[in-house]
């Protein structure tokens, strides 16, 4: 393993001498040229890890020590990341170190290992190597010296593996868009190039590509997809993989983790920025089709750096987002279209400046006479000089633009640079490149602002004023970041300061961006986001500077090697401008600087500058953040402005000379003995009269007054001289002679004479405008002067002597006088026309002010209002937000569909329940009334509308709608403020289930009233005092009861009083009160005009709620049926009586008969016979309702059996038609048919020869009205009496008397029977209805 | 009962019917009982009449002369205090008066034990109880 140098523990900070000499040492050697960037460590515990980062000019050693953490490695990788100095320039006379130590012997040899240093690469030396002195001198204190470690940039050009050194890299950017753009790249892109190709698109993380497959048909490179440490090597094709950060890293390309969250990545930017810093002039960056603003910023590092910017045009680009943000930020070098890039990139890439950017230096030796030219056209064209930047710069830079014009020689360039003022502005702009950022070097700012803006803030009182100061603000980010930091402190202190923050930059495009504040997303990545929201405004794709802080700001255009600076700055914040000048220009930069701060005000710089060789005039406040502060009083002598060309010149002839040569050398040791010996004491002084250059001794006649020192030549002179002096050196300007004069200058006590010459220099380019003041005593009596006077007799000779020398004396006195007084007055004159001039200028500023003055007042007391009224607006607006929130929900929610309607009927709004009724949306809200269809049925509607808005009346109608729904339409007006007709109020209720209840009631009535006429009983409805309130037609029938008078009129009244019944009364006025529901109450009454009539009567009381109570009353008129039932009652009986008699009939004929019979066949005859007769007089009773019957129908219908067959008419019958009583009918009839059966069986009828007669007829007895009839039978068998005489005869007798009253006489005659009845009839006899 | 039967007997009862054949019925078993009939009468008019000019121990009336109702003659038994029976058709009306809704009845058509223990009942056994 190899060792390092420690440091001991043991030793205490101060006494880190011994190593920072042991640094020195190794310093001195030179032979480590690059700064240590960061680096890894891994050490043992206890040991003490140092890292000694020496600043450019090797006053310093900046060196941290710390204990790392037992157990814990690496300690230093966390360190060395804070050490890391960005950007260090290329060439610089510190050199690196990194140290571990241990003051534990016996790790020696154990304590640590460099595991790696990014950006650099290390050869590790062993501490014994080349600094044996070291090594002894740190043994005795104890320290175990490992290591040296000697670090070299990587990008030094390293012996070549292989046959390509590093091939230049293209990186290209692209979106949306980007793969059309590609392939016309890469359609002409030739594969022998010598270029390596990254192409890095936004991809969709979630995706796998197919980019590269895609691209493999384009060319025919091979295409890749990245993988983490994949070589570049030329005449191939990279493609990036979705989700991933890529970053070029020496010869290999890293893939990592993006830091940032999906959408907030530039990968483009990241990966250029890489590319920028790894490949430098060696990197081309090309921008493609794209939305937003990927890649503006990593191309601007790329220009930065030196390498080559293209970008898509445009109009040739399907998104044009990306190439406008970067033509925009004026970043490109070349705008074209995708297939014509691949010529540009050729042509450059074969240019020297890709294989050797330096090679311009090699080109031509004495590099200076040869840019001179290129500078002064820049000079003179542009008015920009550059004469001050580090050549090394220039020339680079230069170099490129010769490649990029295609150029060969330095002299071809100064001819396309005439001849074309195009290229002069780009050239300009590539000399002025830099590159800037929102707080670069956070740490930096953040030390700025705790160490200088949080003091000063504090100290100042509310409304003091803080001027500040950035030069070479470029595009402005720096000022900003300051300005935010500031105004940060100011707020957390609650205080309100006048800040005044001045930013200048040479160029006027630099200005406007700066101004403007408009950045992209890129580049305000880093600023936090509550920064980003107080002090910046979202615009589409970019961020700008919100209005307030861009007004604190006063952005000019300064030259600062050229322009007076400002004054009395409390802060002058210029990074990274000192860096791209020679020293010289520094050196003047940071007097300019230090004038310009008031006393104790700071200066804060970049990273890699300092104050250099003026330390004694800036106090160091951090040197690690180059932060300083102003010492002592301004120096007047130290600035210079403006700057002359010869001045210039001179300051380089005052250098010392560079590397002399030893010819050069002599020549300049001859001149200088030879001006030593023979050139009197002189000094250059120039128009103004300041000493530029002593030479030889001056002390005679020059000496430093009292005060502030001075170089003015007139301040200086000793007494005597002056006046002469002055008058000399005008003389000898205005008219370019050479003027002697002499003069007594008294030194100290003594007065010598003295002749002063006064001379311009030839002119000269370099000497215009300067004299050459020499002096040389004269060697005069006079001039001797001596301390003390001689003796008196040279009195005398003195006193003439002294009398002529102050007689001339007052000669030249008063011709100076006269000439100074002429001076004055010419000065006089001059002054009062200025003074005048000065005045009204000053009378026109203040009238001018007072306006402004007036303006401002107008302005914001207009802002007072107006920021009232927006207030008020604002209120209002939240009111008007709440009713219509209110309004919407009241009138959403109700279930009433409700319009508004305009004065012209058009919709001004509509509840969303109306879409029932119309089919509106809300983009029908204006649109008139008449538009809409409606699914109802209103056909007065729009009359009623105009009703409604002509008379501001209400108005209501029913309305239904096709869905069968009913509503209630109503219109009311509308009124708007201060009771102004609006329009109307167009509602719709839905009434349906009202509207139905209210038909079901109708109906449900139509239907009882119906009934209740329809019906046969009679119904009364009375009210409680027994008023008939209704009766129905039955009533009216039935009682005959007129219908008018019968209403409100009192049941008793009706029908003069013919209701008035007592039952009728005790039912209503005793059992009705006492029951709800009567029925069949019974009354019976003799009506007048109808005769008795018995009724039932149904009542009942009706209770309505709120309302009186009815009573209804049913009478059922029973009369008739009570008579028909009791006339039933009677039939029945009646009927069952006959019955039973005719069964007992029945009952006696068939004992009768039995007695009779001798057989059961005699037996059945007679009874079947008699039988027969019953019921066949029974018959003829039916036939005539049991009325009676007819005595020729019951003669006929006995004799009808034996008739049949008879044709000879035998049987006659003749009488008239009489109506028997119903008895007598039955009586005749058994004793007819007795008489029948005889005949047939024993007399007449029983031979076909025998006759038989029946007549009767109507007689007359006494008054009484009686039949005879007459029963003859003739022809017969022979009669005998006797046997003949059964019950035959004995009913034929007893019956005729029994039931007919009457007679019966049998006359047995020879020839036949002669039987005669006679019996009373009754005309009158009633038919059977009897009563009883 | 042949000995409540034999009580009948020789009592003198009179038939009040206007059907013939009916009252022959009855006649006839009023003769198997051994009783002497009065009549048969069919009129209202003759009924009083025998009634007055006859000692009667009881009287078989039929509710319905001729369409008319009967009670004047049960009436008129009454009075003379001559039990009857009933020999009715049917149950009885309504508007029939006490007396012959009161009277002990017979149905037709007749029954002859039924007729005999009836008779036997109020001709025979309530006399002698009163």
């Amino acid at each position: 393993m190899p060792s390092m140098l420690c440091t001991g523990s043991s030793i205490s900070s101060p006494s880190m001498s011994p190593f920072s000499r042991a640094m020195d040492l190794a310093l001195h050697q030179r032979r480590v040229h690059s700064p240590v960037v960061h680096g890894e460590f891994e050490h043992q515990p206890r040991s003490i890890c140092s890292v000694v980062t020496p600043d450019p000019d090797l006053r310093h050693q900046h060196v941290q020590a710390f204990r790392p953490r037992a157990g814990q490695s690496c300690a230093c990788r966390q360190m060395l990341p804070a050490m890391k100095l960005d950007p260090w320039p290329k060439r610089l006379e510190a050199p690196p170190a990194i140290g571990a130590a241990s003051p534990r012997q016996d790790v020696a040899g154990t304590v640590g290992d460099i595991r790696s240093v990014s950006g650099f690469r290390f050869k590790k030396r062993d501490a014994g190597h080349d600094s044996k002195n070291v090594r002894s001198r740190l043994i005795s204190r104890r320290v175990i010296p490992l290591s040296i470690v000697e670090l070299t940039r990587k990008t030094d050009p390293l012996p070549a593996e292989g046959k390509h050194a590093s091939p230049p890299v293209v990186g290209i950017g692209a979106s949306a868009g980007g793969i059309d753009a590609l392939n016309r790249f890469f359609g002409s892109m030739p594969a022998d190039s010598g270029l390596a190709f990254v192409v890095v698109l936004h991809l969709d993380p979630r995706h796998h590509s197919e980019l590269a497959s895609l691209l493999g048909h384009r060319t025919a490179m091979p295409v890749a997809d990245i993988v983490d440490g994949i070589r570049i090597e030329p005449n191939r094709v990279y493609v990036i993989v979705p989700d991933k950060s890529l970053r070029v890293e020496g010869d290999q390309l890293r893939l990592s983790e993006p830091a940032e969250p999906r959408g907030h990545r530039h990968p483009v930017d990241v990966f250029f920025v890489s590319l920028a810093e790894h490949r430098r002039e060696r990197a081309i960056a090309i921008v493609l089709s794209g939305t937003g603003s990927n890649g503006t910023q990593g191309m601007k590092e790329v220009k930065a750096s030196g390498g080559l910017a293209v970008v898509q045009d445009p109009a040739t680009a399907q998104f044009d987002g990306m190439p406008r943000s970067a033509l925009t930020a004026g970043v490109a070098d070349y705008v074209t279209a995708p297939e014509k890039m691949p010529e540009i990139l050729l042509r450059y890439a074969r240019h020297g400046y890709m294989a050797d950017p330096d090679g311009i230096a090699a080109k031509a030796s004495g590099a200076q006479p040869v840019l001179d030219p290129v500078l002064a056209l820049l000079r003179a064209r542009s008015g920009h000089d550059f004469r001050n930047y580090k050549r090394g710069t220039l020339e680079r830079r230069i170099h490129r633009r010769m490649g990029l014009a295609n150029q060969g020689t330095l002299a071809e360039y100064a001819d396309l640079l005439r001849s074309n003022p195009g290229e002069i502005v780009a050239l300009v702009k590539d000399l002025m490149i830099s590159v800037t950022g929102f707080f670069r070097d956070p740490e930096a700012w953040a030390a700025l602002d705790e160490m200088v803006l949080a003091p000063l803030v504090a100290e100042r009182d509310a409304d003091a004023e803080i001027r500040i100061w950035v030069p070479a603000c470029a595009t402005g980010e720096e000022v900003y970041s300051l300005a935010m930091l500031v105004v940060e402190r100011a707020r957390a202190m609650h205080k309100t300061l006048n800040l005044k923050i001045f930013a200048t930059d040479s160029q006027e495009t630099n200005l406007a961006v700066a101004r403007d504040g408009t950045y992209p997303a890129a580049a305000v990545s880093v600023i936090s986001p509550e920064r980003l929201r107080r002090f910046f405004d979202r615009l589409d794709g970019a961020y700008q500077i919100k209005k307030e802080l861009r007004e604190l700001i006063v952005f000019a255009a300064q030259n600062l090697l050229r322009d007076p600076p400002f004054s009395r700055l409390d802060l002058i914040t210029c990074r990274n401008l000192l860096i791209y000048l020679d020293s010289e220009a520094q050196k003047r930069v940071v007097a300019l600087f230090h004038f310009a701060l008031r006393e104790g005000g700071h200066l804060f710089l970049g990273n890699a500058e300092t104050v250099g060789r003026h330390e004694s005039l800036f106090d160091t406040v951090s040197k690690k953040w180059r932060i300083y502060r102003r010492l002592g009083p301004t120096r007047h002598d130290i600035v210079e402005f403006p700057l002359l060309g010869t001045h210039a010149r001179l300051q380089h002839a005052e250098e010392p000379a560079r590397p002399d040569t030893e010819p050069a050398r002599a020549a300049e040791v001859a001149r200088r003995a030879l001006l030593d010996r023979y050139a009197p004491a002189s000094v250059l002084i120039d128009q103004q009269g300041r000493i530029l250059y002593f030479h030889g001794p001056t002390g005679d006649y020059l000496e430093q007054p009292p005060g502030e020192p001075t170089r003015d030549l007139l301040a200086m002179a000793r007494d005597g001289l002056r006046p002469r002096l002055r008058a000399a050196v005008r003389e000898a300007t205005e008219k370019h002679n050479s003027v002697t004069i002499s003069a007594r200058v008294r030194q100290r006590e003594a007065v010598r004479v003295v002749s002063v010459t006064v001379a311009p220099l030839a002119t000269t380019q370099a000497s215009a405008g300067l004299l050459l003041v020499s002096f040389a005593p004269e060697s005069e009596p006079g001039a001797t002067a001596r301390a003390v006077p001689p003796a008196s007799d040279r009195e005398e000779t003195e006193n003439a002597a002294s009398q002529r020398t102050l007689e001339e004396e007052l000669k030249s006195i008063r011709a100076e006088l006269q000439s100074t007084v002429e001076q004055m007055e010419s000065a006089n004159e001059e002054l009062k026309a200025a003074n005048e001039e000065v005045t009204s200028m000053n009378e026109e500023l203040q009238s001018t002010n007072e306006e402004l003055e007036t303006s401002k007042e107008e302005l914001q007391s207009y802002n007072e209002e107006l920021h009232t009224i927006n207030n008020q607006l604002q209120h209002k607006n939240q009111e008007l937000e709440n009713l219509a929130d209110d309004q919407h929900n009241l009138l959403a929610g109700t279930e009433v569909a409700t319009i508004f309607l305009d004065m012209e009927h058009r919709i001004k709004w509509f509840s969303p329940v109306s879409r029932e009724l119309l089919d509106l949306v809300p983009s029908d809200i204006g649109r008139p009334l008449t538009h809409f269809a409606p699914k109802f049925d209103d056909p007065n509607l729009l009359h009623d509308v105009e009703m409604v808005l002509e008379k501001l009346t209400r108005n209501e109608a029913e309305i239904s709608s096709a869905a069968g729904q009913w509503y209630l339409r109503r219109l009311i007006p509308y009124r708007a403020r201060g009771n102004r007709i609006a329009g109307a109020v167009l509602t719709f209720t839905d009434i349906t289930e009202r509207k139905h209840a209210a038909d079901a009631v109708d109906e449900a009535r139509v239907y009882a009233e119906a009934i209740v006429e329809t019906i046969r009983q009679p119904l009364l409805t009375l009210d409680a005092e027994l008023r008939v309130q209704s009766a129905n037609r039955a009533f009216y029938t039935l009682f005959q009861v007129p219908a008018k008078g019968t209403r409100n009129r009192q049941i008793y009244e009706l029908g003069n009083g013919q209701w008035n019944i007592p039952a009728l009364r005790k039912l209503f006025e005793d059992v009705l009160p006492e029951n709800t529901v009567i029925e069949d109450f019974v009354v019976e009454h003799n009506f007048e005009s109808l005769g008795r009539r018995i009724m039932l009567i149904n009542a009942r009381k009706l209770q309505r709620p709120g309302r009186p109570d009815l009573i209804l009353v049913a009478i059922d008129d029973i009369t008739v049926r009570s008579g028909a039932e009791a006339h039933r009652d009677v039939l029945i009986s009646e009927m069952s009586h006959r019955v039973k008699n005719v069964l007992a009939a029945v009952q006696s004929i068939a004992s009768q008969t039995l007695r009779q019979s001798g057989s059961l066949e005699g037996f059945k005859a007679a009874f079947n016979g008699r039988l027969h007769a019953l019921a066949s007089a029974h018959d003829l009773l039916v036939d005539e309702g049991w009325a009676g019957s007819d005595l020729r129908q019951l003669v006929r219908r006995t004799l009808e059996p034996y008739r049949a067959g008879d044709v000879g008419g035998r049987i006659t019958v003749h009488g008239p038609k009489l109506i028997l009583r119903a008895q007598a009918g039955v009586a005749l009839t058994m004793i007819l048919h007795e008489l029948a059966t005889n005949a047939a069986k024993y007399g007449a009828l029983s031979t076909p020869h025998g006759t038989l007669d029946v007549n009767w007829q109507r007689e007359d007895s006494g008054g009484r009205p009686q039949i005879r009839l007459r029963w003859i039978e003739a022809a017969g068998p022979p009669v005998k009496t006797p046997s003949r005489r059964g019950f035959g005869s004995k009913l034929i007798e007893r019956s005729t008397t029994h039931e007919l009253h009457g007679q019966a006489t049998l006359d047995y005659r020879e020839e036949g029977l002669h039987g005669e009845l006679t019996f009373p009839w009754d005309e009158s006899s009633p038919p059977g209805g009897s009563e009883g | 009962m042949e000995t409540g039967r034999d009580a009948l007997a020789g009592l003198r009862i009179l038939i009040v019917e206007d059907e013939f054949l009916v009252a022959m019925l009855v006649e006839e078993m009023l003769q198997n009982l051994r009783c002497e009939i009065v009549g048969p009468v069919s009129t209202l008019e003759r009924a009083f009449a025998t009634i007055r000019q006859n000692r009667l121990d009881g009287a078989l009336l039929d509710a319905n002369l001729n369409g008319k109702n009967s009670s004047p003659v049960a009436d008129e038994l009454s009075g003379h205090e001559v039990p009857f029976i009933l020999v009715t058709g049917y149950g009885g009306h309504k508007g029939d008066p006490p007396v012959l809704k009161r009277a002990p009845r017979v149905r037709k058509p007749v029954n002859f034990d039924e007729l005999a223990d009836r008779m036997t009942e109020v001709f025979v056994r309530r006399p002698a109880e009163r």
